[in-house]
């Protein structure tokens, strides 16, 4: 099957990759990525394209090996900080990454990552989970599928990296024929298990949003391989046409292993595989070692899938009868009123008393509500209390709060989306406010190290929303719990910035349209992304970036690039330097001298358009010159007071006593002069007399 | 009244005149007798230095310059009298007759006349000068006042 009949498989309902408006043409000329990588935006490749990225054929120049490029956008976050593991991962078995690296997409106006890799040599096992096929046979399948997936996954393990894409239709055929060999698709362009289908997650997972599933495991890229085998086993999907909730409801109600395999019989062999892969017990599921040591032959013996334990009777619930604790959270979320009245009057309770007989579930069930209680029964109870509640149902569930459902460690991702798409921010604010995570965590009946990490980022995010001033909120919130997010400020809405030289690239472009230029270089997401991204550059510069007094905002701008400049070695940056330079005056103007003032003012404009914004920040910012001015304007005021002083006094004086004001001390003058005069002439008179008589 | 009566008296009315101390009565009398011990000499000041008397009690000025600027002269033009009368006859005649000798008479008061042009004419010129330095004193405290505010700002005035 070619590409084209992939992507016309591709397009049928639920499975078409987003379609946007401002789609290259077909006829759209191609575009350079680098010297050697060219990609062709008129060719769509359908089905390697996904919700959150769009895959368009490319090639290199110089060999012509056919390559293909995933541009990604900022809603759905790339994994880019994946992107050198993901490379260190050398197996013919992972499809390689080429090229990495932001581009203008002149479609949207606006820059995209692109991620370049080798096209699959062959289609995908699958082209959608509707699809049927041929079965492939179990040592067929150990051979080609489960062999080099298993490398892979202990190659990532190595690597300390999750896939979180593998499914039927991100494996490709490849190899010649009696050799074949799957090769696994990307999972860069997406955050983990963004991309995969509600049936290739584990049933704690998949109840969560795609952006909120959070950074996997290794098990649970197991368990989509294990899911992946049962399908290729079957040749089909045995849950095809079902929706995402009636997937997760057969998955609870048989357990993964029979929803997905059915009644038929399976190799021995395999049985124990997937077994232990699919096992819905995240503390009984198989490991990388424990796979390794099957495949080496030992047997591990399995325990049978362990099955939600169902009710004596059902909890009846918006006129369904709901038989377990984890499919009645899924129904209370989704109607918070009816849900927080059978709560409320104890309904609920006497249900999983009488009924479910699971006192751990009971005891955490009233401590929900009790907490619940503890805010008050105004604005918000109800959402409240359902959230917490769904959470003693089954703490394995995600948080669903109002509209969203996420597992902790998707805070970040799901936010930067949210934040991306415009949606209900508020939601996500108070999800930390309200300290959600932490009750999620305290009723978790495993506490690792990494659940007390937990807690303390989102105690700092707490910290973070306390905080009005820019630089904080829930702005640094995303970019703290989202490492990979790139900056989402409106200022760089067609930017892809997610390093610091990349914001100033950014700023540099923004600066050759003087109408594009914003009034505030540093908004509150370039605030709180530099905080984050570099503490040492905001550390220094956070109080000027916040202030009210634009000129210290701007002079804060300024030393931020300059660093950014100076530290990342950007090169020179003319458009921003005289951007800067141009709106330097009011900071010029805070030195008092006014001589200092027209020579710093010169300075800058002989600087501003070499692009030196070191050069340009060290003339604005001098700290002997500040020193000096603030030093020589007290002195100068302190005179200019005294100066005043004495005015006041003798112009007083002049006014009440006119020419009289020296009266006195001319008065004193003649008599001192009278005195000199008689003095001399006494003498005289002794000095006469007394020669006289010689 | 009784004696202690009256003592109380004396003690309780406030004095209505003040009363010399007992320094200044000593000063006084020891003037005193000097004046009486050289009496031909003290004849001859006493009438030379009327002018300085006479300005004395007119001068009403606290620090009384006039006095003194006439009073330094007055004494100038005693002084040759004083000598012509301790060297040629020191007695109370010989005193009369040197303030009767209308020569020396003329060269005391003329002093004392001296005395009082200088403070006529020295008083005024040196109060002019002192305005006119005032004036140019207020002329260059505004220009340095506007030399300051060219150079760092009005901000300068209000010292922030």
């Amino acid at each position: 099957m070619d590409s084209e009949a992939i992507g016309q498989e591709m397009k049928k309902p639920g499975l078409a990759p987003d379609t946007d408006a401002r789609l290259p043409p077909r006829d759209a000329a191609p575009l350079n990525l680098t010297e050697k990588i060219q990609i062709f935006p008129g060719q769509r490749l359908d089905h390697l394209s996904h919700a959150g990225a769009s895959a368009y054929a490319a090639r290199n120049i110089d060999d012509g090996k056919s390559l293909f490029a995933m541009i990604c956008g900022k809603a759905v976050v790339p994994r880019i900080n994946s992107i050198a593991n993901y490379k260190g991962v050398n197996t013919p078995g992972l499809l390689q990454l080429v090229e990495s690296r932001v581009l203008y997409w002149p479609f949207e106006n606006q820059q995209k990552l692109a991620l370049v890799y080798e096209m699959p040599p062959g289609p995908p096992f699958m082209v959608n989970l509707e699809a049927e096929r041929e079965p492939i046979a179990d040592e067929t399948l150990i051979r080609i599928v489960l062999n080099p997936m298993v490398e892979i996954l202990r190659l990532m393990r190595n690597s300390d990296m999750v896939h979180g894409a593998i499914r039927t239709t991100n494996i490709f055929q490849g190899g010649s024929a009696g050799n074949e060999i799957a090769i696994l698709g990307e999972c860069l362009s997406a955050p983990s298990s963004y991309t995969q289908p509600v049936v290739f997650e584990p049933i704690e997972r998949s109840m969560a949003q795609p952006s909120g599933r959070g950074l996997g495991t290794g098990e649970d890229d197991l368990y989509a391989l294990g899911i992946t085998i049962a399908m290729l086993l079957r040749g089909r999907n045995l849950l095809a046409g079902l929706s995402d909730d009636e997937v997760i409801g057969e998955k609870i109600e048989h357990g993964s292993y029979v929803a997905l395999l059915g009644n038929e019989r399976v190799s021995a062999k395999l049985t124990e595989f997937l077994r232990g892969v699919l096992s819905d017990d995240p503390q009984q599921r198989w490991d990388i070692e424990d796979v390794q040591k099957w495949m080496e032959g030992r047997h591990l013996n399995p325990k049978q899938p362990k099955i939600e334990r169902k009710a004596a009777r059902p909890f009846e619930f918006g006129g369904e009868k709901i038989w377990h604790a984890r499919a009645l959270t899924m129904k209370l979320t989704k109607n918070t009123s009816i849900a927080a009245q059978v709560i409320d009057d104890s309904q609920l309770s006497q249900w999983v008393r009488r009924s479910l007989e699971n006192p751990a579930i009971y005891k955490r069930l009233e401590w929900a509500i009790e907490s619940a209680k503890e805010g008050g029964a105004g604005t918000g109870y109800q959402q409240r209390l359902v959230t917490r509640v769904c959470i003693a149902l089954d703490p394995a569930s995600p948080l669903r709060y109002k509209d969203i459902s996420v597992l902790p460690r998707g805070i970040g991702t799901a936010l930067a989306e949210c934040f991306a798409k415009g949606g209900e921010i508020k939601t996500y604010a108070d999800t930390i406010n309200l300290q959600l995570v932490n009750f999620w965590l305290s009723v978790q009946s495993e506490i690792s190290g990494d659940s007390v990490a937990l807690v303390s980022q989102f105690d700092n995010c707490r910290g973070f929303l306390r905080q009005s001033m820019s630089g904080y909120g829930i702005e640094r919130v995303l970019y703290f719990l989202c490492d990979e997010a790139p900056c989402m400020s409106p200022t760089l809405q067609n930017f892809f910035v997610a390093t610091l030289p990349d914001l100033a690239f950014a700023f540099e472009k923004i600066s050759q349209s003087e109408s594009a230029r914003p009034e505030t270089l540093i908004d509150r997401h370039i605030a709180a992304f530099l905080s984050v991204r570099d503490k040492k550059i905001m550390n220094q510069k956070a109080s000027l970036v916040g202030s009210d007094d634009k000129s210290a905002r701007n002079l804060g701008a300024l030393l931020i690039f300059a660093e950014i400049q100076k530290r990342h070695r950007t090169g020179p940056l003319p458009g921003l330097s005289r951007w800067i330079g141009d709106i330097m005056k009011p900071v010029v103007e805070r030195y008092h001298n006014r001589p200092l003032r027209e020579k710093i003012q010169r300075e800058i404009e002989k600087v501003k358009n070499t692009g030196d914004l070191v050069m340009l920040a060290a003339i604005v910012d001098n700290t002997q010159n500040v020193r000096a001015d603030g030093d020589g304007f007290s002195i100068a005021a302190h005179e200019y007071a005294m100066l005043s002083q004495e005015h006041a006094h003798l112009a007083q004086k002049v006014q009440m006593q006119g020419r009289k004001i020296g009266l006195k001390a001319g008065q004193e003058i003649s008599a001192a002069i009278s005195g000199i005069i008689s003095g001399v002439i006494i003498l005289g008179l002794i000095v006469v007399n007394f020669m006289s008589r010689l | 009244m009784s004696e202690n009566q009256q003592q109380q008296q004396q003690q309780t009315t406030p004095p209505t005149e003040k009363k010399l101390g007992w320094k200044a009565k000593i000063l006084l009398f020891f003037t005193m007798v000097v004046a009486f011990v050289f009496l031909p000499a003290t004849i001859v000041v006493l009438v030379g230095l009327l002018p300085t008397i006479v300005t004395a009690i007119t001068d009403r000025n606290p620090s009384k310059s006039a006095t003194v600027t006439v009073g330094s002269m007055n004494v100038a033009g005693i002084v040759p009298a004083l000598f012509r009368l301790f060297q040629q006859n020191y007695s109370i005649p010989g005193a009369v007759a040197i303030i009767s000798d209308y020569t020396t008479v003329i060269v005391m008061y003329s002093a004392a006349l001296i005395g009082i042009v200088i403070y006529n004419n020295v008083t005024p010129l040196v109060s002019l000068a002192i305005y006119r330095r005032a004036r140019l004193r207020l002329r260059e405290i505004e220009k340095r006042q506007k030399m300051l505010k060219d150079v760092w700002g009005e901000d300068v005035a209000q010292g922030r």
